[in-house]
């Protein structure tokens, strides 16, 4: 037997086997359903996190924005030019009455600002000044 | 307006398959079973008892692996020939399971039923079941490229993309079986 009658025959190998195509074709996209399909869930992901992203550094961006806005208008309406040293304990109480802005400070000094003597805002004011 | 699902080329399928189109799917799948199924009942699927459902659940695991590692074809081989090689490591896979090869006998292989005279056809046949046997033995290297080959008509530089070998060492593996075969059936 030589090399054509044996191509000749393996062409033909395989070809009694029967199989129900579509039948295969149901099956295969059935499971394919019911379980993750990594390819296309894996590109949604993917346009998820570059959406993520961008959000986040607009986001980012706009926030240190209005931040840098607010400390130069801050520094603006607050420019103390007048020494803190010549203001009484009531001009002190309204200068840090009108810095409602700052509820961390509040926070930190649950007790009223009248409870403060005037050594006490002096330096409270100094601080949120410098 | 879009081409149907029989006009439209693999890689516009596999494309839609990747966006998700199960339609794209079906289509990849009715176009590429048969010669899927005749590979790898050569190769040896489903040989001995239940052979057609055998090959039936072999070839629907290949195709099940194949759309859901999409993302690795590259195209660097067809589609199909893509697809053989994940059906003959699934087989090289089920037979490990097993331990062992199934052991074939020549009455448990498919005779092919040619025409022409009947002493011919029982020559014919006869050398086809053998060397359908005989392909079985060959070291998978062998086996895959000679069936690639000589079952499916491939070009060595096709079947050595697919294999991730080189045109030479492909003909010389198909030269190796070639001589094995012919050693098996003198």
């Amino acid at each position: 037997m030589n090399e054509q009658d044996i191509e000749r025959a393996a062409a033909e190998l395989g070809s009694g086997v029967q199989i129900d195509v579509e039948r295969v074709a149901r099956r295969v996209v059935s499971q394919l359903r019911t379980t993750a399909v990594p390819a296309v869930w894996w590109r949604k992901a993917s346009v998820l996190r570059v959406a993520a992203a961008v959000a986040i550094l607009v986001t980012g961006g706009v926030l240190v924005d209005r931040i840098a806005e607010n400390s130069v208008e801050g520094a603006a309406a607050f420019p103390l030019p007048v020494g803190l040293e010549e203001l009484s304990t009531t001009g002190l109480n309204e200068v840090l009455d009108s810095l409602d802005l700052f509820t961390p400070a509040s926070e930190l000094t649950p007790a009223s600002l009248n409870d403060f003597d005037e050594e006490q805002l002096r330096e409270l004011l100094i601080e949120m000044e410098g | 307006m879009p081409a149907t699902g029989e006009s439209r080329s693999d890689s516009s399928l596999i494309e839609a398959w990747r966006d998700g189109d199960e339609r794209a799917a079906t289509e990849l799948v009715r176009r590429h079973a048969e010669p899927l199924a005749r590979f790898l009942s050569a190769a040896g699927a489903g040989a001995g008892a239940g052979a057609g459902e055998d090959v039936e659940d072999l070839v629907q695991e290949t195709f099940l692996r194949a759309f859901r590692r999409i993302e690795t074809f590259k195209g660097v081989s067809s589609f199909r020939t893509w697809l053989m090689t994940i059906g003959s490591n699934l087989l090289k896979d089920s037979w490990r399971r097993r331990s062992r090869r199934p052991e074939v006998s020549l009455e448990e292989r498919d005779i092919v039923d040619e025409a022409g005279d009947p002493q011919d056809k029982a020559v014919a046949g006869d050398t086809a079941a053998r060397i359908g046997v005989f392909v079985q033995t060959l070291p998978r290297m062998q086996r895959d490229v000679f069936l690639l080959r000589a079952q499916q008509g491939l070009e060595y530089e096709e079947i050595a993309r697919a294999l991730g070998t080189t045109v030479g060492a492909a003909r010389v593996h198909y030269h190796h079986a070639i001589k094995r075969l012919k050693a098996l059936l003198d």
